[in-house]
């Protein structure tokens, strides 16, 4: 099967300052991929030139067979992103950012969203720039859900949250994707979150990757860690 | 699809055009009531001789209103774009990107035009009552630069807005004051006719700046 | 699109540095000049410049370097004079006073400004034979338009359609050939009489139209037919001793007399591009003409317009160092003092600029290459 993401001898550097070399992966459909690093390793720069908002210095990277700063409208839709922060159009209603994002996607779930906001427990008429962060994440959450995309790229998706919230992100997440068989890329700096959700881990260093595996072999490998002693055994303590 | 484009455009800027609405009533309310008022006083004659013998044009009013506008406006779209980075979201959409970014300054543009409008019916029913076409052609022709002032700061200040870097943006406000101090360089009524044609080509171009900066924000450029 | 704005960009960063840089430079390098008010004087029959003495005294100089005091300028400064009790009782032969002299001085001017401007083909028309020899603010304007002229009523703003026939078939009966080419009026109540306006039809003919008792007067000045006349500029002189004065296409200068007659004279003056001063008295006109290189007086005998003597006084900048010819291609601004319109200009065009500018451009494409390929590397 194709990869649904292939990027090939990826190499950027922010003027002068190196923050990776010749990079290379590729995620399968189906597969749900966290992108583990320090601060400045590159997880947000490598998110950004998937989706086509940075011209990488060398390399390319491939979504769905189209070039990464090309994608078609039809590709785009096939695509759901979740900024870090949660960030939306916070102008706008719960309702209102419904209409406004249901008439882009055909296959748009209203259920799947409406479903979630019930839980919000908020006006239909507040704004989202008037609720809290988890409030926030909660509306994101269900615009993605209902997307109904193939796969789903989510910068971050912890930020700002509370450990309630970041669990129930994570759980409706998992059981979403794992009914319905998406692929989903993601980074977060919380790694503990990332144990129960992700099929496979890449852990980049400054200037490479240093792992590539799926996280049960890792696991195995060091027994008796968790993903996150893991992470620090192998980026080396601050 | 593009009309959810507009759609989201008017949720974020519909109290904006209702304050500068309002703001423009009480301006054109103010003048008309100069103008009544001078009229009565002095009769209306004094009116034909303040257009023909002083070179006013008895809306000075207004007349940086435009580009008050156009600016604000712009402030007012593009500035929750890059907030936070949130035009990512509007160039994700599964929409032609260009056909998003013109439905974008489109809906600015066509606010602006409506603004223009309203002044311009506004001078039509007044002066056409009080002063010859001819005296009406004049006004006319000077309240359009005025409103090529206001399409200029809101196209540029799009532009400059949407800029991800501090050194082009400086640019781009060096270029508009330019524009702007050549759009007002002259007070004197008609004096732009010979390039208005080639003023209003030129301030339109200001769209390519727009694609341009929104260029740069996809190349990823930063300080 | 990118390669579009890149254009667009550069065209105007070019556009705006030969605008503002040049204006800047002049701006901190300018340096005042001004020339000396000159005078035909009829005691020696020579032009008279005037200087401040040492002791801050006004002191005359002519072209062969003569000083004179006030004396020689006796129709100038008539009013001094007198009350030094030093105005002569006759001069050229002719007995004057101090009345006589007052009703025949006269100063008019004309700028390339008044000429070179939208011209609203609307103009007021007043009573120019008011009830109490007063004249009163306008109640009438006519509408210039292609086929003829419209009489509005700028009370009520309601076309007078008696009026507009009865002026229209004033200056049909004269000849008059729709549409007007130039006219010149000053319907202002800040003069001793009124005119009314001075028009030149499409065929170059000159004519006047004014309003007498509410009726049209509409004259054609048949000592100019067939003169060409271009530019028109009625002066309405308190002596009454000129009505106007008009140029034809080969920069003629021709003097207008309320009676009509028309005086052609020596003068060479276009009005869209020169600046125009006529100080007259009882004898002489002294007309000076200036433009960007320098002045040219002429002295005219005031009855026939005839030319008594003539001088040129060209401008003697210092020259200085002009950085910008070796810095821009060439210069440009948008406003002058010679018209009102606003529109580009460019000037002082410099092939030592240009090949500096290309140079310096080659140079930076050079430099960013190469830190481009060297951060690759």
């Amino acid at each position: 099967m194709e990869p649904v993401i292939t990027c090939e001898h990826l190499t950027h550097y922010y003027g002068s300052r190196k923050i990776y070399e010749d990079l290379n992966f590729e995620i399968a459909p189906g597969h749900i991929v966290g992108l583990l690093g320090k601060n400045g390793t590159g997880k947000t720069t490598t998110i950004n030139i998937l989706m086509g908002y940075l011209t990488p210095t060398s390399g390319s990277c491939r979504i769905f067979g189209e070039e990464s700063h090309r994608i078609s409208p039809a590709t785009r839709e096939r695509i759901a992103l979740l900024l870090e922060g949660h960030v939306q159009y916070s102008y706008m209603t719960i309702s209102q950012i419904e209409k406004f994002y249901s008439s882009f996607y055909p296959k748009w779930d209203k259920d799947a969203y409406y479903g979630l906001m019930e839980k919000l427990k908020v006006a239909p008429g507040q704004k989202i720039s008037r609720m809290s962060n988890g409030q926030r994440s909660q509306v994101s959450l269900g615009l993605i859900l209902a997307q109904n995309a193939d796969l789903l790229v989510l910068d971050d998706f912890s930020l700002g949250l509370d450990p309630g919230y970041r669990r129930l992100f994570c759980e409706y997440l998992r059981d979403y994707v794992k009914a319905r068989g998406k692929t989903v890329f993601l980074t977060s700096h919380i790694i503990q979150d990332l144990e129960k959700l992700v099929d496979e881990v890449i852990i980049m260093d400054y200037g490479s990757i240093l792992v590539q595996e799926s996280a049960q072999s890792l696991m195995e490998r060091f027994p008796g860690l968790t993903l996150e002693d893991i992470f620090i055994e192998l980026t080396g303590k601050y | 699809m593009g009309k959810m484009i507009l759609y989201k455009e008017w949720l974020k800027t519909k109290g904006f055009i209702f304050g500068a609405l309002g703001a423009l009533v009480l301006l054109v309310f103010y003048c008309l009531l100069s103008i009544v008022k001078t009229a009565q006083l002095n009769g209306t004659e004094t009116l034909w001789v303040l257009i023909l013998q002083r070179d006013y044009v008895l809306v000075e009013t207004l007349k940086y209103f435009p580009v008050a506008l156009g600016a604000l406006l712009a402030v007012v779209q593009y500035l929750p774009e890059i907030s936070r980075k949130r035009l990512k979201l509007t160039l994700h959409l599964p929409y032609p990107q260009k056909k998003t970014v013109f439905a974008m300054y489109g809906y600015g543009l066509i606010v602006l035009l409506a603004f223009f409008a309203f002044i311009s019916i506004v001078i039509l029913i007044v002066f056409r009552h009080f002063v010859a076409g001819e005296l009406v052609t004049r006004i006319f022709a000077t309240v359009a630069v005025w409103f090529l002032a206001g399409i200029a700061a809101y196209l540029w200040g799009a532009a400059i807005c949407l800029e991800p870097t501090w050194k082009m943006r400086a640019v781009l406000i060096g270029l508009l004051a330019a524009l702007l101090l050549l759009l007002f360089i002259s007070s004197t009524p008609e004096a732009y006719n010979r390039i208005l044609v080639g003023l209003f080509i030129y301030v339109l171009c200001g769209q390519l700046l727009v694609f341009n900066s929104i260029l740069r924000f996809k190349e990823g450029l930063q300080d | 699109m990118k390669t579009a704005a890149k254009i667009f960009l550069y065209i105007s960063l070019a556009l705006l540095a030969v605008w503002v840089l040049p204006w800047a430079w002049r701006i901190v390098t300018l340096k005042s000049y001004s020339t000396p008010f000159t005078l035909y004087s009829c005691v020696i029959h020579d032009f008279t410049r005037l200087e401040r003495s040492d002791s801050k005294d006004l002191t005359f100089i002519d072209r062969k370097g003569n000083v004179y005091s006030d004396e020689v300028q006796p129709l100038f400064y008539g009013r001094v004079l007198n009350t030094k009790g030093a105005l002569p009782d006759t001069l050229e032969g002719r007995p004057v006073t101090l009345a006589l002299i007052d009703s025949m001085n006269v100063v008019f001017d004309a700028s390339p400004k008044d000429f070179n401007r939208k011209v609203i083909p609307v103009c007021l028309l007043m009573e120019s034979v008011p009830f109490r020899m007063e004249l009163q603010d306008p109640e009438d304007a006519f509408v210039i338009r292609k086929e003829g002229i419209v009489l509005y009523d700028i009370k009520d703003n309601t076309v007078q359609e008696e009026k507009t026939k009865a002026f229209s078939d004033a200056l049909a009966s004269q000849g008059f050939v729709f549409p007007v080419a130039q006219y010149s009026g000053n319907p202002s109540h800040h003069k001793s009489y009124d005119e009314g306006y001075l028009l030149i039809d499409s065929a170059g003919n000159l004519f006047q139209l004014k309003q007498v008792n509410g009726e049209p007067y509409a004259r054609r000045f048949t000592q100019a037919d067939g003169i060409g006349a271009r530019y028109v500029n009625i002066t309405e002189l308190s002596s009454m001793a000129l009505m106007g004065w008009f140029t034809d296409g080969a920069d003629n200068m021709y003097f207008l007399r309320p009676d009509g007659q028309v005086f052609r004279s020596d003068v060479k003056y276009n009005p869209a591009k020169e600046s125009l001063l006529g100080v007259g008295d009882i004898f002489y006109y002294t007309i000076k003409v200036s433009d960007d290189d320098g002045e040219k007086f002429y002295a005219l005998r005031a009855d026939d317009f005839s030319l008594v003597d003539s001088m040129d006084r060209p401008y003697e900048f210092e020259k200085e160092f002009n950085l910008c010819k070796y810095i821009f291609p060439c210069r440009l601004y948008f406003t002058s003092s010679k018209e009102t319109w606003v529109r580009p200009h460019f000037v002082d065009f410099s092939w030592i600029g240009l090949i500096v500018d290309l140079a310096a451009i080659a140079a930076i494409v050079f430099i960013r290459q190469r830190r481009k390929n060297k951060a690759r590397k």
